[in-house]
């Protein structure tokens, strides 16, 4: 369960990415935060495992208040998936998977690369779920396409068994074949959670694209300058709504500068949005 | 249409909106230099004479061609007074080639340990006349040659324990200079401030200060290099460190990992490449300064070079300065097929 508490984040230079938002976010849901570049997505959920602090408000991650004391027990119980993969391109895909179980290894163990067996198994397992095989376990991560790189980072982020999962547009540079796969692996490893007794695992994922969101997810918040003007069940989402969210066409857009840029370079999914400031690692 | 090149004016955030728009005919466009460029260039031209003059440049490119033209003369079979170029570089190679590579020692300072029925390989006991009277010497072919791999043997091994001194000091110090990772401003600006003290004092001055505090020897030699090369390869490393993409370290961090850890995965592996060259360089390097560093008294080949260059034995020299040489190849090419396979 997470519940964001009329947070809001303020940069230095006085734009506000995220605006007094509320929102609870029940365990188990799969839930799509959709809205244009700038709107915030990305800023939110990395206040909920704290790389960026909210200047306002505040969000609570299973009763325990997220801030600078209480990262370390909160940061190992949430997984992410981020849009360039962010995987070490000079690692193995293994030691890629097995980076997610570094919290709870000991330090020595951690400096000499001696991860446990049993998380090694636990990644073998998982990397055949996400589709890889054993082929591509001592491969460097750098030499798999796009979309196992993404599959590799899917398995880093379940591999700790975590409660929460956060994918900052998992699939925002990929194809649309290879974005739907990846949707399905994420949802389904999400789910897979509750066939071992622990119940499914929350899923907050930010998206571009509207039919992906209306095909994945049990839940849609649509943010547009910093604000939820959505929340709602995936049916209905109409047209009406939807131009709400994106508003590219109404008058009111002609501050909103991240929304000219789409239209300039005419390929909306190709724009890569500035990412939040990270402000803690 | 005619709305579409109004959106292209307001995109821009940083325009203020109210501007009238400038036709591209009319956008200003900037001179590849201006006149700035111009005084600069003339003014570091000035300094450069200046400098010349100070630095005896006039003067040595005289003695060259002077040299030159002796070459020149004497190819043509025209006797001439030699040049001083000239004299000075005969007065060298008619005494550095051949290399000496043998050695003969008075047997009567060999030591009790002599054994005259137990000779050493391929040696010989030989007569020679010095000033009127004959002298027993042990003639040993190969002996210098011998004597200066021995040299070289712990000239080398002072460079890799300095080198190993470096990279210890120098990790600490990079992982906090590096401003992604130090803990606070304090700590960078000590360790950057440390670095630079370590590499702007040159070994051969702080082999000084380690000879006196420590002693002569090889000991001191390394603590020289070590120092030195921790100042450089501590800045390499860290400047590495700031360079590095940031999206692994992110996605690390969020997953709990603490600093160090966040180093280990995600910093290590994507600045392997460079600090193995670095490596592979200081290694080289500190065998060349190790060379020298015995001139000063801190071990290794250094104090025989001397040696033999002040008592004009210039082919003692050479067959020092070769071996140093081919270590140096040598090893270019042993750490150059490590690094194929590490990399």
């Amino acid at each position: 369960m997470i519940r964001f508490e009329s947070i809001s984040k303020r940069w230095p230079d006085g734009t506000a990415a995220v605006d007094n938002v509320s929102l609870s976010i029940p365990r188990g849901q799969f839930c799509v935060i959709l809205g244009p570049s700038g709107a915030g997505k990305s800023t939110l959920l990395r206040m909920v495992n704290g790389m960026i602090t909210p200047t306002a408000g505040r969000v609570v991650f299973e009763g325990t208040t997220v801030n600078p004391k209480t990262l370390k027990q909160v940061r190992p119980r949430i997984g992410m998936v981020h849009q360039s993969f962010n995987l070490v391109g000079r690692l193995s895909v293994l030691d890629n998977v097995l980076c997610g179980t570094l919290p709870r290894l000991g330090f020595m163990r951690s400096m000499f690369r001696l991860f446990h067996t049993t998380d090694q198994r636990r990644a073998c397992l998982l990397l055949s779920q996400v589709g890889l095989d054993q082929s591509h376990l001592y491969r460097r991560a750098s030499q798999l396409s796009g979309g196992q790189q993404q599959r590799v980072a899917i398995a880093r982020a379940f591999i700790a068994g975590p409660d929460v999962v956060l994918a900052d547009e998992p699939v925002a540079s990929l194809d649309p074949r290879t974005s739907s796969d990846i949707l399905t692996l994420l949802k389904g490893e999400s789910q897979r959670g509750a066939k071992e007794s622990k119940g499914p695992v929350t899923v907050l994922c930010s998206l571009h694209q509207v039919d992906l969101a209306r095909a994945f997810a049990d839940r849609i918040v649509g943010m547009r300058q910093g604000r939820v003007v959505f929340d709602g069940r995936p049916d209905e989402l109409t047209e009406e709504k939807l131009n709400h969210v994106y508003g590219g066409e109404t008058p009111g857009s002609v501050n909103d500068s991240s929304s000219h840029h789409d239209e300039l370079s005419g390929a909306k999914g190709d724009v890569t949005p500035a990412l939040p400031r990270i402000e803690a690692i | 249409m005619s709305d579409k090149p109004q959106q292209v004016q307001t995109a821009p955030a940083d325009a203020t909106p109210s501007a009238p728009p400038v036709p591209p005919a009319q956008w200003t466009l900037r001179k590849p230099y201006g006149w700035k460029t111009v005084v600069a260039l003339l003014v570091i031209a000035v300094f450069m004479t200046v400098s010349a003059q100070r630095t005896q440049i006039g003067q040595g490119v005289i003695k060259l061609f002077d040299g030159l033209a002796d070459l020149v003369v004497t190819a043509a079979g025209v006797k001439r007074e030699p040049s001083p170029m000239g004299r000075g570089l005969r007065s060298f190679v008619e005494r550095a080639f051949p290399p000496v590579i043998s050695r003969e020692r008075p047997v009567e300072l060999l030591g009790r340990d002599f054994d005259r029925d137990d000779l050493p390989w391929f040696s010989s006991i030989q007569q020679v006349e010095v000033g009127g009277k004959t002298m027993e010497v042990l003639h040993e072919p190969v002996g210098y040659l011998m004597y200066v791999l021995g040299l070289i043997v712990d000239t080398i091994e002072i460079a890799i324990w300095g080198t190993l001194l470096a990279m210890t000091l120098a990790v600490p110090l990079a992982c906090l200079g590096a401003s992604n990772f130090t803990p606070n401003k304090l700590t960078y600006t000590l360790s950057r401030g440390t670095c630079n003290l370590c590499r702007s004092i040159p070994e051969l001055v702080s082999a000084l200060l380690f000879v006196v505090m420590f002693g002569t020897g090889a000991f001191a030699g390394v603590l020289a290099l070590g120092t030195h090369c921790a100042g450089f390869l501590g800045k390499f490393i860290a400047d590495d460190m700031e360079n590095t993409d940031r999206g692994p370290q992110e996605a690390l961090a969020s997953t709990g990992a603490g600093r160090l850890k966040v180093i280990r995965f995600a910093v290590l592996p994507q600045i392997m490449p460079q600090v193995f060259a670095y490596l592979q360089y200081i290694l080289e390097r500190n065998v060349r300064t190790a060379t020298v560093l015995g001139i000063v008294g801190a071990g290794g080949i250094g104090l025989e070079l001397i040696m033999q260059w002040n008592m004009y034995n210039y082919g003692h020299a050479t067959t020092i300065l070769l071996v140093i040489f081919a270590t140096v190849i040598v090893l270019e090419h042993l750490t150059q097929r490590l690094r194929r396979r590490i990399i």
